[in-house]
């Protein structure tokens, strides 16, 4: 897009053509992750976009960011105003990449559609952004910023005593939008409709005092009380959503507001609980929250923050502010418990206020208003069910939720959402979610099914706050030994492929090298994760290690978990992909990747996710602190096989979080011969002779039962292996309330390894090569 | 001493059109087309600062750079300059100019003060050819006053004496290398970009700044064009731009690293020249010949089923007298 190309209407089409793909996938509801494609393929094909002209002005050096013509924009991070700048962006932009230096944002309709949301407006968007500008902003932004704000903010979808209305101060755009066929079908006209439109006329309050706090002093809304009348008009609430959807920015581009103004709400009624005196939120988390109640009100939107952050503090504090009866969806019935937990242990809530609806167990609370936790599965489920459960979802279906909180937002099919959402009325919806992974069509579902995005957390921020752990990421490449390449390159095995990269001897002792570091000198607490059921189970056998997969009962899991958390024999845990979403392991702070599934990102940010939750001290944590690494995640990949290319493609997300993966290629250490397992060729043929003669149906990938309360099993059964992606470390616990935790603290002073930049741990020192 | 009513151009000005001036005869020397300005260096001059830099296969095709064109490119200034100031010097008999001349000449120069104005007058009729050639080259600034011109040496003329290695000499770093594999160079340079294209992709320009990313294919390029992993890397670290020096390392190790596992997967086939023999007589003179060919080290690869062998090259020739020994 050259610079002198200005006028033509280029950026629109650009942008409006790419949405119109996105949201007619969302007709399909769910792909599986292989569809999953890097985003920045393809879009940067030949690109080699001219900017140069752009007039730099002349105090450029002190501001923070460049805005080019096509959208994107770079923000230079050891800027003094690099916070202020950051926090506007991400309230305006979607974060492309955010390494240590300069940041990449790009500007699209939803982004800004976003920053409307949490109340910015055209104008302030466009004087900050050109403030921070080190160039005039150019043409083409301003107008596209124009373009896609016009219509912002004008709409408003309100529920009132549980029915569904449309709210505007413009009766001409309530009048255009009843033009289209969608909406018009959708209303419900009142009987003996007033006037010639049959607006309801009413008064509301305009808005109060907006705030968007931390930015430069022109950004700071002006307050404006006045008394506005509004118009509106009722719609069917099962065509709620494809009301909204017709709303965005790609069809009539009038997106609606979810407020939620729950102070004056005297209808329903308000719960008694607060904040519990040590429930002290984190800044981002404060942060978070800012965004979701600026203006007094609640909005729908979607927070994201990084596992181990302390997702669920910022559910159970807006839940505490809103007062009301809150519904929280969980993903499976694992992580119900440990949302009940959560909300008793940061909140005043009773414990007859609170109840669990699972397929275990069947609560219902006590009193007028009360919280209930369970699983989206247990809300969409559409056979038949026991009577009580049909009591009980009777119930949850005509309530007027206060709060709909919804945990792990990315990982649920846009279907079970839609049906979910349908069935529940709800106030203010809040999502929560670790990886928004863009360009993932599920991703964009979310911001009509739930709202715009209102938070997400820069990674290497909190690293550098010490909010979690400081990983050490490396890629283990291991040769294939010859015999074993030559099996894999043998047209009849393609079968076996996986089961002969993962079982490579010298991947096995590049394994059992690593548990023994870190659990003889320094030890750590580590946890080794493989899809490949063949593999986990010979690893786990041949190693002497416990293991857990899908067909592990509930007593046994628990047992080995529980010996895992405080036994000092059992330092080491295999799990299968089960691994990746249900259990939680707070102890764990090394994870050893032995196979994973196919590229993708997700599951790959979810395991190390399972490491990140911060431990020991935090000035011990933080950079130049003794303890600057105490996470490790190492994956290991058999060098020229297809895993080479799946583990580029799975580091993407994380290295566009600012991580980056060390390759490491001389593992075990020549020295560490004899004692490792397979070191003798006769060993080695004897296990090639094994996956050899085991049958294809063992060697594949492991096929998970079904289970009432898990959302992942039905992505497991659409596609194979997709469940894989689901959710990693549940925000269930801090340090301050782990039991590991003065163990954990007092390893790290027993073990007092100086750990100044330079003093590394010693694979990361060692030189490549 | 230089008259009140010719301005001397501060420090930084002279800094500045040294390296303008040199940076022109880059852009001119690697024939990009994108230089504004020409030098006054004659067509042959300019081709012979070319040959071994560029080659041109065919007429009517723009000349390609070479192997150590490219290398050329990745140098220092200082290291460049030296490379051009050779093979002026080499090439200054062919203009009629006395090589001890010229060496005395530089020589001189060198030790001349950055910034001092000097008379030409004072030079000889064979000098003040050259010196128009240097001021084309940015060592010095030529200026006319009203009856007399004067010659002011530039940094570069200064440093020609310094070791090459000496760091006062170099420029202020200007590349930002990120874990992703992004480049960010603050630089308005079209030579810049140009360095920078040798291995990696432009995907902004930006009026100070060049965004680019280093991806396997751009790499792979590189390599092909015969520049290696090494001289990327020091490229990278002698100009991190001062925000990145002070960590350490100035360019992620995971980037360093990455690229010279990348080069080195593209030297993981090793050619070894060779001899395939076969139709051996008998299975005694078969084995035999393995014998000999493993005894010399020279048993490449054997298949005792249908009696054939491969030895090195260098043993060929023994191998070859000795099977003929033995079928006598």
């Amino acid at each position: 897009m050259g610079h002198g190309e200005k006028g033509r209407p280029n950026k629109k089409i650009k942008f409006s053509s790419k949405d119109d793909r996105r949201s007619s996938g969302a007709e399909d509801a769910f792909y599986p992750d292989e569809i999953e494609d890097d985003y920045r393929d393809g879009e940067n094909e030949g690109k080699k976009t001219d900017f140069s002209k752009l007039e730099l002005k002349p105090d450029h050096a002190n501001r923070p960011l460049w805005a080019c013509a096509d959208g994107r924009i770079f923000l230079e991070t050891f800027s003094p105003l690099y916070k202020q700048a950051y926090d506007f962006l991400i309230a305006i932009a979607e974060p492309v990449c955010r390494p240590e230096s300069m940041h990449e944002y790009n500007l699209t309709p939803h982004s800004l559609y976003a920053a409307v949301s949490v109340g910015l407006e055209t104008e302030t968007i466009i004087s900050v952004l050109n403030k921070l500008s080190k160039t005039k902003l150019p043409k083409e932004m301003i107008d596209f910023i124009h373009a896609s704000t016009a219509n912002y903010g004008k709409v408003k979808l309100v529920l009132k005593k549980n029915r569904y209305f449309i709210e505007s101060p413009f009766p001409d755009v309530l009048k255009k939008l009843l033009r289209d066929e969608v909406i018009s079908q959708a209303r419900i006209t009142p009987e003996g409709a007033n006037g010639n439109d049959g607006f309801t006329v009413s008064k509301t309050m305009g808005e109060i005092g907006a705030s968007h706090d931390g930015l430069l002093n022109e950004a700071e809304l002006a307050a404006a009380a006045e008394e506005k009348e509004t118009h509106s008009f009722e719609i069917n609430p099962s065509q709620v959503e494809n009301v909204k959807q017709r709303c965005l920015p790609n069809a009539l581009n009038y997106p609606m507001l979810e407020e939620y103004d729950f102070r004056n709400d005297t209808v329903n009624p308000d719960l008694d609980m607060e904040l519990k005196p040590h429930a002290q939120p984190r800044p981002y988390q404060e942060k978070s929250l800012s965004k979701m109640f600026g203006n007094g009100r609640a909005r729908s939107g979607i927070i994201v923050l990084p596992c181990g952050a302390g997702k669920s503090l910022v559910g159970v504090s807006a839940a505490c502010r809103i007062k009301k009866s809150c519904l929280c969806l969980a993903t499976n019935a694992v992580s119900v418990d440990q949302w009940a937990f959560q909300f008793k242990l940061w909140s005043t809530i009773r414990d007859e206020q609170i109840c669990r609806f699972t397929s275990d167990s069947k609560e219902r609370f006590r009193g007028n208003a009360g919280v209930v936790v369970t699983t989206y599965n247990m809300v969409a489920f559409g056979g038949k069910r026991s009577e009580e459960s049909e009591k009980i979802i009777e119930e949850i279906r005509n309530r007027e939720w206060g709060l709909l909180l919804m945990d792990e937002v990315h990982v649920v099919p846009a279907h079970m959402f839609r049906k979910v959402i349908s069935l529940t009325k709800s106030h203010c919806k809040l999502g929560l979610t670790a990886t928004l992974v863009r360009e993932d069509e599920r991703i964009t579902d979310l911001n009509f099914l739930i709202g715009p995005k209102l938070y997400e957390a820069n990674w290497l921020d909190l690293v550098k706050g010490g909010f979690i752990a400081n990983v050490q990421c490396a890629e283990v490449w291991c040769p294939m030994t010859k015999e074993f390449f030559a099996e894999y390159l043998k047209k009849e095995n393609s079968k076996k492929k996986q089961a002969l990269y993962v079982m490579n001897p010298n991947k096995f002792r590049a394994c059992e090298f690593l548990i023994r570091f870190h659990e003889q000198q320094r030890g750590d607490k580590i946890i080794v994760f493989a899809d490949n059921l063949f593999a986990l189970t010979e690893y786990a056998m041949k190693l002497r290690k416990p293991m857990i997969y899908g067909a592990t009962s509930h007593v046994e899991r628990t047992k080995i978990l529980q010996a895992f958390k405080t036994s000092r024999d059992v330092n080491t845990v295999f799990l299968s992909k089960v691994g990746d979403n249900s259990i939680d392991i707070p102890e764990a702070n090394v994870i050893i990747q032995i196979s994973s599934h196919a590229g993708s990102r997700r599951q790959e940010a979810q395991r190390l996710g399972r490491i990140l939750r911060a431990k020991g001290k935090l000035e011990d944590r933080m950079a130049g602190g003794k303890e600057e690494y105490n996470a490790f995640f190492y994956s290991l990949v058999s060098t020229d096989t297809q895993e080479m290319y799946y583990s580029t493609k799975r580091q993407q997300f994380l290295i566009d979080q600012g991580y980056s993966f060390k390759v490491i290629t001389s593992l075990p250490p020549p020295d560490a011969g004899d004692e490792l397992s397979y070191c003798h060729h006769e060993e080695q043929m004897a296990l090639l002779g094994k996956v050899l003669s085991a049958g294809d149906d063992m060697v594949g990938l492991e096929q998970l039962d079904e289970d009432a309360d898990d959302i992942a099993l039905h992505k497991a059964r659409r596609s194979m292996g997709s469940m894989s992606t689901m959710s990693g470390a549940k925000g269930m616990v801090y340090m301050e309330y782990s039991t590991g935790k003065g163990k954990l603290a007092g390893q790290g002073q027993a073990k007092s390894k100086p750990k100044d930049p330079s003093k590394r741990h010693h694979l990361f020192k060692k030189r490549y090569g | 001493m230089p008259p009140n009513t010719v301005r001397r151009p501060s420090l930084e000005e002279l800094e500045t059109y040294a390296l303008g001036q040199w940076e022109c005869f880059l852009l001119q020397l690697i024939s990009s087309g994108q230089s504004e300005r020409q030098t006054n260096f004659s067509p042959s001059m300019m081709r012979i600062f070319q040959r071994g830099l560029l080659s041109q296969s065919r007429d009517k095709e723009a000349p390609r750079l070479t192997d150590s064109g490219f290398q050329f490119l990745l140098m220092d200034t200082n290291a460049q300059l030296w490379y051009i100031i050779r093979e002026y010097i080499s090439n200054s008999e062919e203009q009629g100019v006395d090589q001890a001349d010229l060496i005395a000449f530089l020589l001189e120069l060198s030790f001349h003060t950055t910034g001092e104005a000097y008379n030409t007058n004072t030079l000889t009729d064979e000098q003040k050819s050259m010196i128009k050639d240097l001021a084309d080259l940015g060592l010095v600034k030529l200026q006319q006053g009203r009856k007399e011109s004067w010659f002011i040496p530039t940094k570069l003329a200064t440093n020609l004496s310094l070791s090459l290695t000496d760091s006062s000499s170099r420029k202020e770093g200007f590349v930002v290398v990120e874990t992703n594999f992004r480049m960010y160079a603050y630089s308005t340079s079209k030579l810049h970009c140009e360095i920078l294209q040798l291995f990696s992709r432009i995907e902004y320009q930006l009026p100070n700044l060049i965004v680019t990313a280093m991806t396997k294919e751009s790499l792979y390029a590189a390599f092909e064009n015969g520049i290696t992993a090494e001289q990327i890397i020091t490229f990278l670290q002698q100009n991190a731009h001062p925000r990145v020096t002070e960590r350490v390392p100035s360019v992620p190790e995971n980037v360093t690293d990455q690229i010279r596992l990348w080069e080195a997967d593209l030297n993981r086939v090793e050619m070894t020249h060779a001899h395939l023999y076969d139709e051996f007589p008998s299975r005694d003179v078969y084995e035999e010949g393995c014998e000999f060919a493993r005894m010399h080290g020279g048993l490449l690869w054997e298949d005792a089923k249908r009696m054939r062998i491969v030895v090195k090259a260098e043993i060929h020739m023994h191998m070859r007298e000795h099977l003929r020994g033995q079928n006598k």
